[in-house]
């Protein structure tokens, strides 16, 4: 019988430990900056816009069926204003990763975000 | 021997259940597992010695393969090695600290050590991507708790076999 109690010293020293390194993990685990990503916005199939993640800026896109507010804030973009019937762009929410986009089909708007890391998942079902 | 032979069998038939339980349970990173089955391992190593757990842990992986039907799929590569590893360190650590370690801290050892050999294994073999270790904060928690159960489940079999534990290491004599 080697092993006679259930807790001793060394188990709380340990615990500690591990609930030390899941903390620091957590600070330390780096994800893509967001300068690093980069929004394309296009109308019509044409690149009109080209901005890093990490602006802090309204857009308005005019396509044909009127304007179209993307907004980014830094850390995401989402189309804040939309002349379309049905507003599924603005129903997205904000996107934050390369590869996801918002499109605007009606007023011919594709907003999306690549990233120079080349992901794995090439879509997300959300 | 012959007694100790059919204990064993018990123990790696338990492992084998805990093993096929831990399967329903789905942690983001697939073919994970718990590590229940340390449960087995531990008490293999407390009443037997290294040599005895280490069978315990590959009949287990085989014997749990069979039952869920997964005998070529990676759970039985990520439970086997895993399960080795972390019996090895357990080992390393009763022999040598046992004055500082309870069951908690034997079992939270096995269990990171488990851990750490799958999440290696699942970054070599399948996903060679570096966002795999940012799942590292979540693998340490669960770790903790996994361990945290696995000492305690232990202990209380432990305990709950007080009167018989002399019977059992007079089964590791040849009878």
């Amino acid at each position: 019988m080697r092993l006679s109690k259930l807790l001793r010293t060394g188990d709380g020293i340990l615990i500690a430990l591990v609930l030390l390194a899941s903390a620091l993990s957590v600070m330390t685990v780096r994800r893509s900056s967001t300068s690093d990503m980069t929004v394309f916005m296009t109308l019509s199939n044409e690149t009109v816009y080209r901005l890093p993640l990490s602006t802090n800026r309204r857009v308005v896109l005019t396509g044909p069926l009127g304007q179209t507010t993307v907004e980014l804030d830094g850390n995401s973009v989402r189309i804040a204003g939309s002349p379309c019937p049905q507003r599924l762009c603005m129903k997205m929410g904000r996107i934050r990763n390369s590869g996801q986009c918002l499109v605007c089909i009606p007023n011919r708007i594709i907003v999306q975000i690549i990233g120079k890391d080349r992901r794995r998942l090439d879509g997300v079902t959300q | 021997m012959n007694r100790r032979l059919a204990f064993m069998g018990l123990l790696i038939a338990v492992a084998s259940i805990l093993f096929t339980v831990e399967s329903l349970v789905n942690l983001p990173i697939p073919w994970f597992k718990l590590g229940l089955a340390n449960v087995v391992t531990l008490l293999a190593l407390e009443w037997w010695g290294l040599t005895e757990a280490l069978i315990i842990v590959v009949l287990r992986s085989f014997l749990g393969g069979v039952l869920t039907g997964k005998l070529f799929h990676p759970d039985l590569m990520f439970s086997l090695l895993g399960g080795i590893t972390a019996a090895l360190a357990m080992e390393g650590f009763i022999a040598c600290g046992s004055r500082w370690f309870g069951y908690v801290g034997i079992s939270i050892i096995g269990a990171l050590i488990k851990n750490a050999t799958q999440l290696v294994l699942a970054y070599i073999l399948f996903i060679r991507h570096a966002g795999l270790f940012s799942l590292v904060p979540l693998f340490l928690i669960v770790s903790l708790a996994s361990g945290l159960i696995v000492g305690f489940l232990s202990y209380a079999v432990n305990r709950g076999m007080a009167v018989s534990v002399s019977r059992l290491t007079a089964l590791s004599e040849p009878s």
